[in-house]
């Protein structure tokens, strides 16, 4: 088993099970994406009976449109979102790797002005800055985190680039993790070329060689505890096609996602009393803006996020490339008829830029009567502010640097903006939140880490409070918005639990 | 089992049509009879919820609702003029409910429209496709 497509052969398809089944491990892992798959890996090398447990699939090659593979890779076919004073859809994994399969590879560390925060404000001191260094270190060996090639990077980026630098504005290809990337564009779709270290080819196959047990479709359905001590998990339940699938162990890891992990929690009582349990979601909201040009762009021709600009991100807006396909295209433009089928004509030549922005606003999870658990958010002032500004900068270089006409991401009659003038009267405009496109793919939050129950939903060991051996382990214990991509942190922070289990044990 | 029935489907026939300004370049590289077979096939993957939605949201569009929509005559029956019109008014709508509303429609309709592989490659999306193929 040298490749990793070799090693997934050993991966069990749950839904396939003749009978119910029952089985024993040390320890048992809900969810592969960056977190579940990092700290079995890390487990499992040190001789640690693991089990992954996954609800999705796993998907040897990815060969289909991406209107296709919305619905085989993604939650609810895309169709999770969050509801308040607008709606923002909230794309996520549902696969083998998680939303790491559908992420555009980037990778940043996390902010040492965040880290800071944590500890100094939310005394998480335990959180140490070499730990996590060294953490960070070895992520990006294992991953091959590197610059993004300008090479292969879209002319959509390469444009950028340039027009940023005729304003005297620094930028930089983005830090990605996907080694011999030949910038076919499809990133969101999985990867065509298993270039990019998705957890199912770089995380999943080490932990399968050393010895971790995988099992695809299987949606958990209980989380089980001792008879005579409810306060003591002891295993899972799952639902495996017709079949269940009872795992036993005396430490189980919930790497669920930030949405469903709180579920889970809520679900089978656990922290039910925490005032924290499902609250506190950020989302770094993002949205992009298209630009016409003369020239060919052909965005898809390239890697469509690749490069990145933090000029301003004091003020809590990271620029990043993107992309859309042209089969997705239609759905996030704000015009239809003849607008929207001469923006199809000439889409060879539109650029896209987009950004995401650190957010002050929070939502939560709301449980209603008869029907599944909601995530609200609104949009706070600050945050629209934000987006407005991030709107307006990126407008205005567009159009210095020779963009025919800019389409911005807001329904009103200033959708498009053809010169600076328009630009300054759309910034004079005050927008609603539901008045906006935004889309966020980065949900943090909802069972942060607390120095106390008072505090968060587990400890600084990533133990939920008040239950014995159960750990979280995804983007739902980090304690704040971070302004770049999580998928790092996650994993620091998933090698950092692996760690001291370790040592516990 | 279908996911709609025939008289939604002449709606949704409208709708792309009139998504597109009946663009005679876009509609000389579909099939609408494949791009109605693949709502159709997207619907049945999707929550209950949005399909219950997209149900109620093309019977909003065919006959209108007041207060949230008046017509005389229902969508189908309209010249493109009057349609385009009509989605506009919904597009830009004020009423943040009404917007979601047609963005269900949208976010369904446009991805099977706009995936159609002959048009794709006309729009030169071709060489990612080969990609993809490769």
């Amino acid at each position: 088993m040298n490749s990793p497509n070799e090693a997934l052969l050993a991966v069990r398809d749950a839904t396939q099970l003749q009978k119910d089944l029952a089985e024993s491990y040390d320890v048992i892992v809900v969810g592969s994406g960056a977190g579940g798959a990092v700290v079995a890996k890390e487990l499992a090398e040190r001789g640690v009976r693991v089990v992954i447990v996954e609800q999705g699939g796993w998907h040897r090659q990815h060969r289909d449109l991406p209107s296709e593979a919305l619905q085989r890779l993604y939650q609810t076919s895309g169709f999770t979102m969050t509801i308040g004073n607008t709606v923002i859809p909230v794309p996520l994994g549902r696969c083998l790797g998680g939303t790491t399969v559908i992420n555009s590879g980037t990778c940043f560390r996390l902010p040492p002005v965040i880290l800071k925060q944590w500890r100094e404000q939310r005394g998480l001191t335990e959180l140490g800055d070499e730990e996590l260094t060294h953490a960070f270190d070895r992520i990006e060996k294992f991953l091959h985190v590197a610059p993004a090639d300008f090479k292969f990077m879209s002319r959509s980026n390469t444009l950028m680039q340039e027009l940023f630098a005729k304003e005297g504005i620094w930028g930089a290809p983005l830090q990605r993790n996907a080694i011999g990337c030949s910038g076919c564009g499809m990133c969101c779709y999985g990867c065509t070329h298993f270039a990019k270290q998705s957890m199912d080819v770089s995380y999943l196959p080490c932990a399968i060689r050393s010895g971790a047990v995988v099992y695809t479709g299987a949606q958990v359905t209980r989380i089980l505890s001792e008879p005579n001590n409810p306060h003591r998990v002891c295993g899972i339940m799952a639902k495996a096609g017709k079949h269940t699938l009872q795992l036993r162990a005396k430490t189980v890891i919930l790497a669920a996602g930030t949405l469903a992990t709180p579920q889970l929690l809520r679900k089978h009582r656990i922290a039910r009393k925490n005032p924290h349990l499902g609250k506190h979601l950020t989302l770094h909201p993002a949205t992009k803006l298209f630009a016409e040009f003369d020239e060919e762009i052909s965005g898809w021709e390239g890697t469509g996020q690749a490069h990145f600009v933090d000029v301003l991100k004091d003020e809590g807006i990271l620029f990043e490339g993107i992309f859309v396909p042209p089969d997705l295209v239609g759905m996030t433009f704000p015009f239809s008829g003849e607008k929207l089928s001469a923006f199809m004509r000439h889409y060879s030549r539109i650029v896209s830029y987009g950004f995401l922005i650190s957010d002050s606003s929070e939502g939560r999870m709301l449980s209603l009567p008869f029907l599944n658990n909601i995530f609200t958010y609104s949009l706070s002032e600050t945050d629209l502010t934000r987006i407005k500004k991030a709107i307006t900068f990126l407008a205005r270089i567009l159009l210095k640097g020779g963009a025919k006409r800019v389409i911005t991401p807001v329904h009103h009659r200033l959708s498009e903006l053809t010169s600076l003038a328009d630009v300054e009267q759309f910034n004079q405009l005050t927008f609603r939140a539901s008045d906006m496109e935004i889309l966020a793919f980065h949900p943090l939050g909802t069972c942060r880490i607390g120095r106390s129950a008072a505090e968060g939903v587990c400890d600084q060991n990533h133990q939920v409070f008040g239950t014995e051996g159960l750990f979280l382990c995804d983007g739902s214990i980090l304690p704040s918005s971070l302004g770049v991509n999580p998928q790092m942190t996650i994993m620091a922070l998933a090698m950092r639990l692996a760690n001291r289990l370790v040592e516990k044990n | 089992m279908k996911a709609f029935l025939r008289h939604q489907d002449r709606i949704i026939r409208k709708l792309l049509l009139t998504f597109v300004a009946e663009d005679a370049f876009i509609l000389a590289h579909v099939d609408l009879d494949r791009v109605l077979e693949k709502i159709h096939l997207s619907l049945r993957a999707l929550p209950p919820a949005i399909r219950l939605a997209f149900h109620g949201m093309l019977l909003l569009f065919q006959y209108g609702i007041p207060p949230l929509a008046w017509k005389w005559r229902p969508f189908t029956w309209l010249p493109l003029e009057k349609r385009l019109a009509c989605i506009e008014e919904y597009e830009q709508s004020v009423l943040p409910l009404k917007r979601l509303n047609f963005k269900i429609l949208k976010v369904i309709c446009l991805p099977a429209l706009f995936s159609e592989r002959e048009l794709l490659i006309e729009i030169g999306y071709g060489r990612a496709l080969q990609w993809r193929d490769s």
